[in-house]
């Protein structure tokens, strides 16, 4: 009892009783060239809690987490550090007053060590003259930090050879050796597997239990329950309602994110299959071997399985961006050995990558470009361009596909993340695809946009095309596949039909 | 204020060039004539080799090799043309620099060398080949059904200018209009999205480093008529020089962005200039300065354009 009042929380009777507000957010307002991004926000974070902040994209998430950290700066409002006001104008005073922030996308050098890059920036010194740096005290801190996080690994490591879980948690010690008390986390599992989110859940109860606050950003709606203390949801720039997480259900954390009532995601319905458009016959590559999978028109096949399993690497290889090593693909019955991007579009094959910024849509280019682009040379048999019939099929396609945007002459780069991934299907629906290969299609995408995505893959079905989906979102797995193949270090462990699969089944055999 | 900022940095290229033009005016005995003989003999050869530059930088790359690949292909060709083999020699000439761009853009493509590398190697090799094979001589007094090409004129216009307005005519046409001219934005733009979407972006760049070298070699070409002098040292400026026509023109060395038109705007701001330093009797010694001032200013107040774009409503 003693030690835990000593810390920010009382444990009375199992619940915890939060004492004083650490972090407290007063009518915050923010602009952007003119349109209002946050109105009026209003927030305290107590002390040693976990405050998840849910809300769609572009419901101002990240912005006020920017202006927090100091990235950037508020048009009006006060923010209260341990009850006195504190102005912050740029990330270094953040981080002295004790924000620290783990942005989505991670900040690390990865040619350094890992030490190096804990100490980026105020690498300890030898003697003040020289100002040589003191490279085995770096090692010896950076050792006690990662030793804390629970993580074996050589500090002298070069960052270059971490996986991702590992480099969030290099992230975490880089925060934690600022002696950060209040700890904003953006999206931390977007690309964790299950083992490494739970870990890096005991690793946020445990600096909870010493007093450091979490702010929490998710858009996976399932981990709330496990992690979060308190819980804000954000709608179009305002605060729409704060809740204690004994007493919010999923459903109503949803309705008030979107404002709206969202049904079933998973609406498909089943038919019988058609013919089988795609089959691979021990295939064999970089990462994988000896993978036979099949698929059928008509028909959502799944591969599960952790980050780095090499599912990712199969997609590639079916698509002809990576080479085949061994084994054969076979499309509509006809068998290849070699395969090229360029074979593969002109069998009608199509591929919605994982990274949508760098490999999906060409960001600095009109989304009109964009959706035609697959298409031009069957589109525009005598190699020169008609704006008219480009304009007129990319207008159609845009609305096929519920794409929002003032025109189709908006640049890729200027929409919203469910709309860019639209963008990147409006390419493949356009270019008239039989097989579409959606690597993680949804993630880090709104709720909203999601189901409108899930509803495009079904409709892509019922005309007959055939889809393998990769996903580490199990229930959006289970509920749009009509089989799900889990692989595990590059093999196919099981094969699961939509009646047998579980979540528990499919996880069994993915580890 | 805020419109007459934003129309200044929407136009800047055109009012820089005005206001060298005015300079230059203000201090030659006849402007016209001045003005006149800078657009008719100095700007098409630059634009020409310019343009090539400009393709590869689309591509995300640049071509380095544009002066020396000029050199061996003409000084090859004038074997030819001076035994009066005249359609021969210039089909040899432009087939050599069609090669030697085929040459740069394996390397970058298939060996994956990078652009810069492999332009700035191949312009030694290629340099080092024509001392070599030139021995330090030089090919003179061609036969004036050849020089005629470059000194003759139509309705009172230099033929350079036709030859030079033919290939932007062609270049805009493919490069805006056509489905492989479109190819070379996106693989500019993202070569790796591009790929995926079932370009082949390395054919695409091979093409595109090919026509460079042609261009290269037709400026070549030009010049060795004009100057009736076909010379290992031909073309040792070239690259920079069309770098400097591309940058100021506005075409991003990240690649995806800009095009020949702006490398007009480029080629004649360039041009003038140098005229302006010259009326003004700069020292050389200055010129370079100035010149490498004016590249640096336009960087900047391109990116200021782009960063204000929202602001100032552009």
């Amino acid at each position: 009892m003693l030690v835990s009042a000593r810390h920010a929380g009382l444990e009375f009777r199992g619940i915890r009783i939060l004492t004083d507000t650490i972090l407290e957010i007063r009518n915050i307002c923010k602009s952007f060239s003119g349109v209002p991004v946050l109105e009026d926000i209003n927030m305290s974070i107590k002390k040693g809690e976990v405050h998840v902040i849910v809300g769609e994209n572009g419901a101002g998430k990240s912005t006020l987490m920017k202006i927090i950290s100091g990235v950037y700066r508020k048009d009006k409002g006060e923010l209260f550090f341990e009850g006195e006001p504190v102005q912050i104008n740029n990330v270094q005073k953040a981080l002295n007053v004790g924000i620290g922030i783990i942005h989505q996308e991670f900040n690390l050098l990865p040619h350094r060590t890992i030490g190096q890059n804990i100490f980026l920036g105020r690498e300890p010194i030898k003697s003040n003259f020289l100002k040589i740096i003191d490279h085995d005290l770096i090692c010896k801190k950076s050792k006690e930090l990662l030793d804390y996080l629970e993580l074996d690994i050589d500090p002298r490591t070069l960052v270059y050879n971490l996986g991702i879980a590992q480099q969030q948690m290099v992230e975490v010690a880089k925060a934690l050796c600022f002696k950060s008390k209040v700890l904003i986390m953006d999206e931390p599992t977007a690309t964790l597997t299950r083992k490494e989110t739970v870990k890096l859940f005991e690793i946020i109860k445990k600096l909870r239990s010493e007093g450091v606050s979490i702010i929490y950003i998710s858009h996976r709606l399932e981990e709330i329950k496990q992690i979060a203390d308190t819980l804000t949801v954000l709608r179009d720039g305002r605060v729409v309602g704060d809740l204690s997480i004994e007493n919010a259900s999923i459903d109503q954390i949803i309705r008030m994110m979107v404002g709206r009532e969202i049904k079933d995601q998973y609406e498909r319905q089943y038919h019988l299959h058609g013919e089988e458009v795609l089959r691979t016959e021990n295939l064999g590559a970089k990462r994988f071997s000896n993978v036979n999978i099949s698929l059928h028109r008509g028909e959502i096949v799944g591969l599960s399985g952790l980050v780095g399993a090499g599912r990712t690497e199969i997609a590639k290889t079916i698509f002809g961006e990576d080479a085949i090593e061994k084994g054969s693909v076979y499309i509509y019955g006809k068998k290849y050995q070699r395969m090229s991007t360029q074979k593969a579009t002109r069998l009608r094959i199509g591929l919605v990558p994982e990274d949508r910024k760098e490999e999906g849509a060409i960001m600095e280019m009109p989304i009109r470009h964009n959706i035609v682009h697959a298409v031009l040379p069957r589109l525009f048999k005598s190699a020169v361009i008609s704006r008219k019939t480009e304009l007129s099929v990319a207008k159609k396609y845009m609305e096929e596909l519920g794409i929002r945007a003032p025109s189709v002459n908006k640049l890729v780069k200027l929409l919203s993340g469910g709309n860019q991934q639209k963008v990147v299907i409006a390419k493949w629906v356009c270019a008239d695809c039989e097989i579409l290969i959606f690597d993680e299609p949804t993630r880090g995408i709104d709720v909203g946009a999601k189901a409108e995505i899930y509803g495009i893959m079904s409709e892509l079905v019922e005309r007959g095309k055939a889809i393998l989906m990769i996903s580490s979102d199990l229930p959006e797995l289970i509920g749009m596949c009509d089989r799900i193949y889990t692989i595990k270090d590059g093999m196919v462990t099981a094969e699961f039909s939509r009646t047998e699969a579980t979540q528990e089944k499919i996880l069994a055999a993915c580890v | 204020m805020k419109r007459i900022v934003g129309f200044a940095l929407n136009y800047y290229k055109i009012i820089l060039l005005l206001a060298i033009l005015a300079v230059s005016s203000s201090v030659t005995q006849d402007p016209l004539q001045n003005i006149k003989n800078m657009i008719m003999i100095q700007a098409p050869f630059v634009m020409i080799y310019s343009f090539g530059m400009t393709l590869a930088v689309i591509t995300g790359g640049l071509d380095l090799s544009l002066g020396s690949i000029a050199a061996f292909s003409t000084c090859a060709a004038a074997f030819l043309i001076i035994k009066d083999q005249i359609f021969i020699g210039i089909a040899a000439c432009l087939l050599i620099g069609a090669g030697l761009g085929l040459l740069n853009g394996l390397l970058i493509t298939k060996a994956k060398v990078n652009p810069f590398i492999a332009t700035y190697g191949m312009d030694w090799v290629i340099r080092g080949a024509v001392y070599i094979m030139m021995g330090g001589a030089m090919i003179y007094h061609f036969s004036s059904d050849f020089k005629i090409i470059a000194d003759g004129s139509f309705l009172g216009i230099s033929n350079l200018v036709y030859i030079a307005l033919a290939i932007l005519a062609i270049l805009m046409f493919v490069f805006q209009k056509t489905v492989f001219g479109r190819n070379v934005y996106s693989t500019g733009a993202n070569i790796k999205v591009s790929r995926l979407t079932g370009v082949n972006t390395d054919l695409v760049i091979v093409v595109v480093y090919m026509i460079s070298g042609v261009l290269a070699s037709t400026s070549g070409l030009l010049y060795v008529a004009r100057l009736d002098c076909a010379e290992a040292f031909l073309g040792k400026n070239f690259g920079l020089q069309a770098l400097a026509a591309t940058l100021i023109g506005g075409t991003s060395l990240q690649g995806g962005k800009g095009g020949v038109g702006n490398t007009v705007i480029g080629v004649l701001i360039m041009v003038f200039l140098m005229n302006c330093l010259n009326v003004l009797k700069v020292s050389t010694l200055w010129q370079d300065a100035v010149f490498g001032l004016v590249i640096v200013v336009s960087a900047l107040l391109e990116m200021a354009k782009q960063r204000y774009a929202n602001y100032l409503q552009l």
